[in-house]
């Protein structure tokens, strides 16, 4: 996996080159925004670790001009506490994640290792298998034994935004917000009873789960090794 | 002439007690007259008054207008304190003016907290990822040790820094605001620190409405607000039950959000003063910035909203706040 590193001060470029490299990425770094646009237009890395704030064109400007490229390539975005938000938020050429300095070493490559999950998947028809179950997140299907498992449109959705978060609790709150999105008028019973139903067509056991679990008094998450 | 002279003295006589209460706390000007009591009292008994040169200000008087001589503190939506003071026949709303000393003193303070925040925060960015590579090097147990304990050390100054920045960044101006699931809110939060909680043995739950509740908000001053109280909370509220619970409760107008611990209880003074900024709790002295309240502060103050403090059923401290509910 190639990335680039697009970060002015040397003191963090010397250590998230290192960082990455330890992690089996394949690494170059650049200092300018210009030095960098050049080699990714030339070179097209698997993703671009691209601080916000850089000497000649912004972050901002940088994520714009890979957004005009032909193929799409996964921008992380690295943004201090003091980064204007509005201007993030408002910003038309949306990276693909934002990574808060000061930066968590273990963090950052965790981040970088979903969005490629995310990316691939979504580019290669990438498949997941729970257990004895396939989820392909490309043709939006579940197989078991090479049979499709039949699934809603949102349980599929709230099964894929899991798979793309594993190990991370979510409350059913949030998992409205992000699934049925944050105009939907329901309530987060649809979630329970969507979740109840993926458990039982997923799990092998839907009263032990492996795969979908509950945090009690808080929400639901997903391990894609199975967890007693 | 006699008449006019008597109600001229009576005027004054009657003056004198209010005059003494004013002078003994500073200057204060009165802001505008309220009329008393019950029209001032809306069914959940608070004391609101949109008009006049701040936009809203809330009194809590679930127990009462305050009796003559005694003040209810609140803040309207820009910083000011406000005061309901109670005097003869009902209570006055008065707003208290700005302290000039102490308002250049946060002044220079938010200037220099910007300035070492940004100055600091890149080197200390530096210093984390080179010790982080140390850490992965082939070295002897005592320079594991000390690189152990410097990123530790290390952890705690980003804390502070970036509490710092906040801070600063508040008194600026918040966020731009945005219209949120309440519920999202205190979820997130809450999943930000079940790992510090299960570190700590201890049961960290959230109860949100099942319903669709909106509010309007700076998200991630919000967030940073509630990430703080669940933190203390975690931090200096766990006691023996090791419990603490996040509740978002809504009706047709108004949402609240409480934290409630199973910690030794706090009063409202303990909470005065702890709300100063980098006044930190008795007997803390290994971490925290001494700004995370002040910092919650700052935001509800924000949001035209206050911290309020009462005892938990059972043991413990609620502290909760009560923001608008966006129409459905």
């Amino acid at each position: 996996m190639r990335v680039v590193v697009v970060e002015d001060k040397p003191a963090l470029r010397s250590y998230l080159v290192p960082l990455l490299e330890r992690d089996g990425f394949d690494v170059e770094a650049f200092g300018t925004g210009s030095e960098a646009l050049a080699a990714i237009r030339d070179r097209r890395p698997d993703v671009v670790l691209l601080d916000v704030g850089l000497p000649d064109l912004s972050g901002l400007d940088v994520c714009r001009e890979i957004r005009r490229l032909p193929e799409y390539v996964p921008v992380v975005m690295l943004t201090g506490l003091d980064s204007a938000e509005d201007e993030l938020r408002g910003f038309d050429a949306k990276a693909d994640d934002y990574v808060t300095k000061p930066v968590v070493p273990e963090l950052l490559v965790a981040r970088i290792r979903a969005l490629l999950r995310r990316t691939s998947a979504a580019r290669d028809g990438h498949v997941v298998a729970l257990g004895s179950v396939e989820v392909d997140l490309r043709a939006r299907e579940a197989r078991r034994d090479g049979a499709p498992i039949p699934l809603g449109a949102k349980e599929f959705a709230l099964l894929a935004f899991l798979i793309e978060h594993p190990g991370q609790v979510f409350g059913k709150t949030q998992l409205l917000n992000h699934v049925w999105g944050p105009d939907y008028d329901g309530d987060t019973h649809a979630v329970e009873s969507r979740m109840s139903r993926l458990r039982v067509a997923i799990e092998d056991n839907p009263n032990q789960p492996a795969h979908l679990h509950s945090r009690r008094g808080v929400g639901y998450y997903l391990t894609l090794e199975p967890k007693p | 002439m006699t008449l006019a002279l008597l109600v001229t003295v009576w005027l004054l006589l009657a003056a004198v007690p209010f005059a003494w209460w004013l002078t003994t706390r500073r200057r204060v000007d009165v802001w505008r007259s309220l009329p008393v009591p019950a029209a001032l009292l809306d069914a959940d008994r608070r004391v609101r008054d949109q008009a006049g040169p701040v936009s809203e200000v809330t009194f809590d008087v679930s127990a009462g207008l305050p009796a003559r001589g005694h003040v209810i503190r609140g803040r309207s939506s820009d910083g000011t304190p406000i005061a309901l003071a109670g005097v003869r026949g009902g209570a006055l709303a008065v707003a208290l003016p700005r302290d000039p000393v102490a308002d250049r003193r946060d002044h220079v303070l938010a200037e220099l907290g910007s300035r070492l925040a940004h100055d600091i925060n890149t080197p200390l960015d530096a210093l984390r990822g080179h010790l982080d590579l140390i850490a992965h090097e082939p070295i002897s147990d005592p320079a594991r040790d000390s690189v152990r304990t410097c990123q530790r050390e290390l952890a705690r100054l980003q804390t502070t820094a970036q509490d710092l920045l906040a801070f600063t960044r508040l008194r600026a101006g918040g966020g731009r605001r945005v219209q949120h699931l309440a519920g999202a809110l205190a979820e997130e939060a809450v999943a930000a620190l079940l790992d510090r909680a299960d570190a700590l043995g201890a049961t960290l739950t959230v109860d949100v409405p099942s319903e669709r509740v909106v509010v309007d908000v700076a998200e991630g001053d919000l967030l940073r607000a509630l990430r703080n109280l669940v933190g203390n909370a975690l931090t200096h509220g766990l006691g023996e039950r090791r419990d603490v619970q996040v509740t978002v409760s809504a009706d047709t107008d108004t949402v609240t959000f409480a934290v409630a611990d199973s910690g030794p209880g706090l009063t409202s003074d303990d909470l005065a003063r702890l709300s100063q900024p980098l006044v930190r709790g008795d007997g803390v002295t290994t971490t925290g910035s001494g700004l995370g309240l002040a910092i919650v502060n700052e935001v509800l103050a924000a949001h035209g909203s206050a911290l309020d403090v009462a005892p938990r059923d059972g043991g413990g401290t609620v502290l909760s706040f009560v923001l608008p509910r966006v129409a459905p």
